[in-house]
This record gives structure tokens, sequence and C-alpha cells, in this order.
């Protein structure tokens, strides 16, 4: 049966995922934000899961579509969901163009079982034991994310700008120029190194990433084992024409067994293209009882039913084996994992000797409503989706701000904005729940921080001028100004008011350390709601001049 | 890097000081000689904000006295913040419309609109009222957030400012209007007509350190408007120039109208309950400086009650 269509249509909404995911990564113009919001990220796998295991509601529950799915025709996530595998299939197939034809694309590569499902336990065991650092450096779309929002948003940045110039030069103002706070250096580095390898990688040995490093593909694939519908060679079919195995980006078509290692299959069904005999294609892989009513491409012979059942066994021996050792190193790891988070938050206070100058800063700031950093460092896997959808640019990428366990995760960062006060972006959008969604007036009472004034750095007392600025951009007038000398006036910070959105730290001209800084609660709290007496005011007929 | 954007700098300020040398911008000229009898300062009241207007630009000889016919008009209104118009952090936005309604009626061939915001350009703009405002009445929004609009221009007569950088509309433009709104503030004091103009240029953290009403008084020997409408339709007498809540806010039903911008600070300062504008620094220095006239006794004032 010829079921080459299956790949147009994976084709079309494998693009359509990742030009929605690219969207949402790089759009500042915000079109359509709102359903490419829910469509293209209700399925990604470890944002979906990670926000049901805290939830547990059906608006986060595209996970368990992507289970189901696999259950029935395997890693069909993989090709079409996925926007690293999207990536990656652009590179592969740029790299096919530029090859020298005639040359064998691919070929059968064998399994690295070893390597994918101990990274798999690597990622779940550090994850249970309370760290998210494995997972994000490994999962598909937060590395998608990065890729996307740090080196791609930068880059759509200058050209849209770049336009805009263009047009401002003959006199139109707008497309309106767009504003990118470059984040430490150093954060970009693992973006980049992990594009370039992946780049490297899959040009010359397609979907390897997915089979060997992703723990999305390794989580599907040994669900896969169990699908109902796998993608198989009728060995009666089979010409040994060889082309599937050539096309095969997993490389997991072994022409000597004509078998299809369907837990390595990304679903991509190049095969069922190339296919001479267009024999190669799902077929029911279900329990027996119930293969009666369908016609079957199976070998049925006796020699090989036998071998089937050797197999089989051997197979289950594995899988136990596997299972047990999944286990153990489970928790094995529950053990390790607690070790860098917990040593590397409380070893963060920075800065050991308190100068009177210097902003002694001992937390960092985490996004509104995270709640604690522990539990936020436990959720986030840094895909920067917040980052990049945050108006004021406050939000950026850390580097060991939080520790280890903390690596890449946003914090506030108030050189380069502050947090506004009529906005909640960030928990709108975060796709794993690491910052939940909270309404505008619950987030404005969420005490991030709170403001300390450095008297000694403040212009209106080194230089005996007014400025005020912190002043200026309080929102809750916690950062209020006092009566000082000369009819001068002093800001004069009020904690129980302060929202720690560090605005007045960001407005502060005091240079090189500010008068004014936010440091960070490692449990955010409460503030007090500011309260407003009315204002008596009698209208004047006439005029005071 | 740092010494090569001082020579840059320097580079465009030079370039700019030998452009308003030669060319004035042609900005002095539009508004000609005033007729005789026209007020110094309008003040109307007891008013909606666009009513006010069409009274005040009444009593001032008409919009067709600063806007001639195909000319450029940069309109600055203050859009500083991400609140909705009854916070009175912003200018109102019915009067930015009706001022923008007006210039094109004066035959205007293009109105923008822009400020320098503090809080995120696209929320302030949308929040304020003032981009649909500006849409309806048929003007252009323009950023003015992107350091890459703003051109370094020399401050001759500044004491404290030498230069600093400012938005190529305000360069470019034939008219300029300033429309403030009133409110109070808590390093200024007060922000009105000369505290606006922080709007215009790029870098306001230098003049934060570096005696704030000293450089707000030195831009205001360098950049005068054609016309100034201090909005004082909602007051925000506490807790500015951001506001807490609208009860910081009095509805005051009034505006003030003038070609000079010192004067209607001057004026703006008493309306908000100052017994002395010289209590406002910047005020009393631009005064001295003759950057414009504060001794509302001795000018033409024209005072309507609707």
């Amino acid at each position: 049966m010829n079921q080459a269509w299956l790949k147009k249509i994976r084709v079309v909404v494998s693009l359509v995922f990742l030009a929605l995911t690219t969207l949402l990564f790089v759009d500042f113009d915000r079109i359509g934000e709102t359903p490419t919001a829910t469509v293209a990220l209700y399925p990604q796998f470890v944002p979906s899961l990670l926000k049901f295991s805290q939830t547990f509601a059906w608006g986060a529950a595209g996970f368990l579509a992507v289970l189901a799915l696999t259950l029935l025709f395997g890693r069909v996530y993989c090709s079409t969901i996925c926007p690293l595998g999207t990536l990656q299939d652009i590179v592969i197939r740029v790299a096919d163009q530029l090859r020298k034809p005639r040359k064998v694309k691919f070929r059968y590569q064998r399994p690295r079982n070893v390597l994918r499902y101990g990274l798999l336990a690597l990622a779940v065991g550090l994850f249970l034991g309370g760290s998210t650092l494995a997972l994000s450096l490994l999962d598909p779309f937060s590395n998608f994310g990065r890729i996307a929002g740090d080196l791609l948003r930068p880059l759509y940045v200058v050209v849209h700008n770049g336009f805009g110039q263009l047009l401002e030069s003959v006199g139109v103002y707008g497309p309106f120029p767009l504003h990118w706070k470059a984040p430490p250096l150093a954060a970009l580095i693992f973006p980049a190194l992990f594009l370039l390898g992946l780049i490297g990688l899959s040009a010359t040995r397609g979907r390897l990433f997915c089979n060997t490093l992703c723990p999305v593909g390794a989580l599907l694939g040994l669900l896969s084992r169990f699908a109902l519908f796998k993608i198989r060679i009728p060995q009666d079919a089979c010409v040994l024409c060889a082309q599937c195995s050539i096309h095969c980006k997993a490389g997991c078509i072994r022409l000597k067994t004509k078998e299809v290692d369907f837990s390595r299959c990304v679903a991509c069904f190049n095969c069922m293209t190339v296919c001479e005999t267009h024999g190669i294609g799902y077929a029911w892989s279900g329990p027996v009882l119930l293969r009666r009513s369908t016609p079957v491409a199976l070998p049925q012979s006796q020699p090989s039913n036998s071998l089937d059942v050797v197999r089989r066994a051997a197979l289950s021996r594995e899988g136990k084996a596997r299972r047990a050792l999944l286990r153990a190193g489970a928790t094995a790891l529950v053990g390790l994992a607690s070790l860098p988070r917990s040593s590397s938050v409380e070893a963060k206070p920075s800065n050991h000797v308190p100068t009177r100058l210097v902003n002694a800063k001992t937390w960092p700031v985490a996004p509104p409503g995270a709640r604690d950093i522990v539990r936020f460092n436990d959720l986030c896997t840094a895909c920067h989706l917040c980052v990049s959808a945050c108006p004021y640019g406050v939000l950026q990428p850390s580097l060991l701000d939080y520790g280890w366990s903390g690596l890449l995760q946003p914090h506030l960062d108030f050189a380069s904005g502050y947090c506004g006060y009529e906005c909640n972006r960030c928990g709108q959008i975060c796709p794993t729940g690491a910052i939940p969604p909270l309404a505008l007036v619950a987030k404005q009472t969420v005490q991030l921080g709170v403001a300390h004034f450095v008297r000694d750095n403040c212009i209106v007392h080194t230089d005996h001028t007014a400025c005020g600025a912190c002043d200026e951009y309080c929102p809750t007038k916690a950062v209020h100004m006092i009566p000082y000398q000369d009819g001068l006036t002093i800001p004069e910070v009020r904690p129980v008011l302060c929202v720690g959105c560090g605005a007045c730290e960001n407005a502060c001209p005091a240079r090189p350390h500010r008068a004014i800084y936010v440091d960070g609660h490692p449990v955010q709290r409460q503030a007090l709601r500011p309260s407003a007496k009315p204002l008596e005011y009698q209208p004047d007929r006439g005029f005071p001049f | 890097m740092q010494r090569r954007r001082f020579l840059t700098a320097l580079g465009a300020g030079a370039w700019a000081g030998a452009g308003l040398a030669l060319g004035g911008y042609g900005r002095r000229s539009c508004a000609g000689e005033p007729p005789a009898g026209t007020p110094d300062l309008v003040a109307v009241r007891n008013g909606e904000p666009d009513v006010l207007f069409d009274r005040g630009i009444e009593a001032l000889g008409g919009m067709g006295r600063f806007v001639k016919k195909g000319q450029k008009v940069v309109v600055k209104p203050n859009i500083g913040w991400n609140v909705s118009p009854e916070r009175a952090a912003n200018t109102h936005p019915r009067l930015v419309r009706r001022i923008v309604e007006h210039c094109l009626q004066a035959g205007a061939k293009e109105v923008y609109v822009f400020d320098h915001t503090c809080d995120a350009w696209r929320d302030s703009y949308r929040t304020s009222g003032i981009e649909q405002a500006v849409k309806d009445a048929g003007g252009k929004l323009a950023p003015g957030n992107s350091e890459s609009y703003f051109q370094t221009v020399a401050i001759p007569n500044g004491r404290r400012l030498r230069r600093t950088r400012e938005h190529e509309l305000v360069l470019e433009a034939d008219v300029f209007i300033n429309v403030p709104v009133l409110k109070s503030h808590g390093g200024a004091r007060l922000s009105v007509a000369m505290k606006n103009l922080m709007g215009v240029v790029w870098d306001r953290g230098e003049w934060h350190s570096n005696d704030l009403h000293q450089c707000i008084a030195d831009f205001a020997t360098y950049r005068k408007p054609d016309l100034n409408v201090v909005d004082a339709w909602n007051v925000m007498l506490r807790h500015g120039p951001r506001g807490v809540s609208a009860a910081d806010v009095v509805n005051m039903r009034s505006q003030l109208l003038s070609t000079d911008l010192v004067t209607a600070d001057a004026a703006a300062a008493r309306l908000f309950g100052l017994k002395q504008p010289e209590e406002v620094g910047y005020i009393r220095i631009a005064g001295e400086m003759g950057a414009g006239r504060m001794d509302l006794e001795n000018l033409a004032i024209r005072r309507i009650v609707l």
C-alpha cells in the first residue's frame, strides 16, 4: 500500500509548528500572540509535562496527547511538533542539496541505548532530585527557544531596524525600531555551540541527536516499542533496493534483517516516498487477536516466527534489565541531584566584604510569581520565551546567579530594564508554569525583593543637586522623597510598599555603584497595596495670577 | 570605545552646530510677529480639554498664526507612563487629538506626535489613549525610544548642559508644539513645559546626575517651542510624575497657552498651588538666564472662564 502521502502532511504540519514557534520567540510586534501561544505551545512535550505536574489541568495536558499519538503511530512528535526536529530536517535538506549527487546519504546506525537511556535517566533523576539542569540543557524545545530567542532574534532586530531606517530616510516612520537588550555574552555561548554542534551532527549523521541526546526522543522511543501501528518492511514485497535505508535520517532501517528499529524511527516517512515497491509503511502491530481482520504483510513462516519468539524473549530480558537500570539510576541521582542546587543557593551571598558603596546584593531576583527561587529553579527549563516576551527587557538569561542548577534561567537584570508595574506577560506566556500566570492585581503586590538606599552614593548627597529619578519611576511610592538640606529632597524607602520592580535601580544615574538597588528575596513576599487618602480640593472659579 | 563614541559625538555636535548657524532650521521664521494686542498668556478654565483648547487658541490668534500651509509640525505631549488617562500622568488624549486636528485644518502637511517615554513605549502610547487619538485625528505617531533618532546638538548658553542629543523630528520640524501635563514631581518639584522637554532628548540620566534644575533651564535657553499648551484638566497633586492611583488627581478643568515656556511654567506653578514660581528651581534659573519671562504681574494675561 502506498502511504507516501503521509509525508506531505507531515511536512506541512511541521513547517506550521516551526513557523509559529519561531514567531513566538522573535515576534516583537506581537502579531497573533495569543493563538500562537496556545496552538504551538500546547503539545510541546517537556513544557506541557512540567506545567501539568503542577496544575493537572487539561489546558496543560498536551503531552498526554503526544503520549497517545506515540502509542498509536510512534514518534510522530519528533518530525511534526518538535521545532528542533524540523530545524534539523532543514539542515539535512540543505546539506543534501550541497552534497555531490549519488553519494549515499545515510546508512544504518547501531543503537546507542546506554547513552540515550542513560541521559534520559539522568534528566529524569536530576529533575526528581530537584534540578532541571540536564533537562534544560537537553530538552529540544528549550534548546530551540534559546536558538530562536537568543541568536535569531538579534538578527531579526538588525534586519527589521535596517529596513526601518531605509523607510525613515524617505520620511516614513514605521516599522518602529525594535530594542534588544543584549544578555551577557557568555549566556549566548551555550546556544551558539549547541547550534553549531547540531548543524554538524544533523548534516552528517541525520537525526542522531534525537536518538542519543534528546530525553524526549528516548522516552517516546521507549513508548513507541509498544505502538499499535509500526512502520514495517514487508519481507515478501521488499526487493532490497536500499532506498529506504539510504533516506532514513534516523538510521534505523537494517536491510540485513529487513527490520525497522521503531524506537529510533522519528516518523519522517521518507522511506515511504522512496520505496520502489511502495511496500514499506505502517502496519498493525497490536495484539494478535485483533490482527485477524487486517491483512498482514508480516513474515508468517515458521522459522521466522520462532526467531521472533526468541528475539522477543531477549528483548523483554533486555527491557527488564533496562528498567532496573533506569530505576537504579534515578534513585542514585535523586541523592546526587539535591547537592548542586541546595549548596549553590545557600552559597549564593556574593558580596563577602560589604563595602558601603558597593551594592551588596545577596540574592538574584526571580520573575514575578515564581514564589521562591528553589521552586523556580526546579521548574524552569530556560527556554527564554519570557526573555523574548518581556517588553521591558529586564528578564535576562542568568549565568551562575542561581548557581549551576539555574544555569541560563532568566533573572531580573535591573541594569538592562525594570519590571513594568502594569505588565504580567512573563507569567502569561511561560510554558512550564515556572512563572505562574498571575492576574495583574495579584502580580502588583508580589514582592520580588526590596530596594535599599545607599545615601553615600546618592547624587543629592554627593553633588548637592536635585535628582529624584528613583522616586520618579517608583510605581507604589515605596521610594519617596523627604526633605534633605537647602530645600533639596532625598529618597527614602518604605519596604512594606516595595514590590522590588527595580525601576529605581534602573533609573538611578549614580555610577559606578548605584545609590539604590534591589536585593532579591529567596522566597517572594507580599507587599502592601498603597492606600490613597482622597485629596481635598475646592475648585476655584478664577486664577491665582 | 568610549573615546570613539566621544569623537563621534563631537563630530556630530560640530555638524549640528554648523547647521544651526547656517540654516537655523527655519523654525524661528514660521511664527511671525504676533498681532498687536495678543496676550502673552491665555488661561482657560472650566471646560473639557478640547473645548478649552478651542477657546484658548482662538484667544491667542488661532492656529493659523503658528502653522502655515504645507509645514511639518511636531507635537510633543507627555506620554511618559504606561497608565490610563484618568491617572493624569500623561497629557489628556482629547487635547492631543484636538491640537492635531487644528494643525491639519491650518494646512499642515504632516503632524508628528512622539515622546521618549519612561515606561515601555508601545504600551505607553497605547494605554495613554494618545495612539488612538492621533490616529483618529490624522496625525502620525513616531517612536522616541530609539537612540538612532537622536542627534547631538550644542547648547551655546548652557551652564552645565553644553550639548545633548535631541530627537531629529524636533530638529527638522517647522513648528514645534509642546503639550505638557501639569503634575507634581518628586525630583524637580513640578513637571510642566520645560520639564516635558526632557522627552525630546536621549540621555536623561545625564541631566539627573549633572544638576537637574540647571540642565532643565539650560535646555530651555536652547529649545523654545513655538507654542506651549499646558494640560491642567486633570492635575496630579502628589506622587508625581508617575502617580500611584487616580486618588492623586484632582479635576482642575484648566488650560494654559503661551509662546513662552517659562511664562507657562510660572503660571502653572501658581495654578498648582505654589505661592511663588521661584520655589521651583529650574523656573527661577530659567527666568534669571533669560530663557523666558516669569514676572506674571507684568504680562498681558487673557483669562477666560467658561
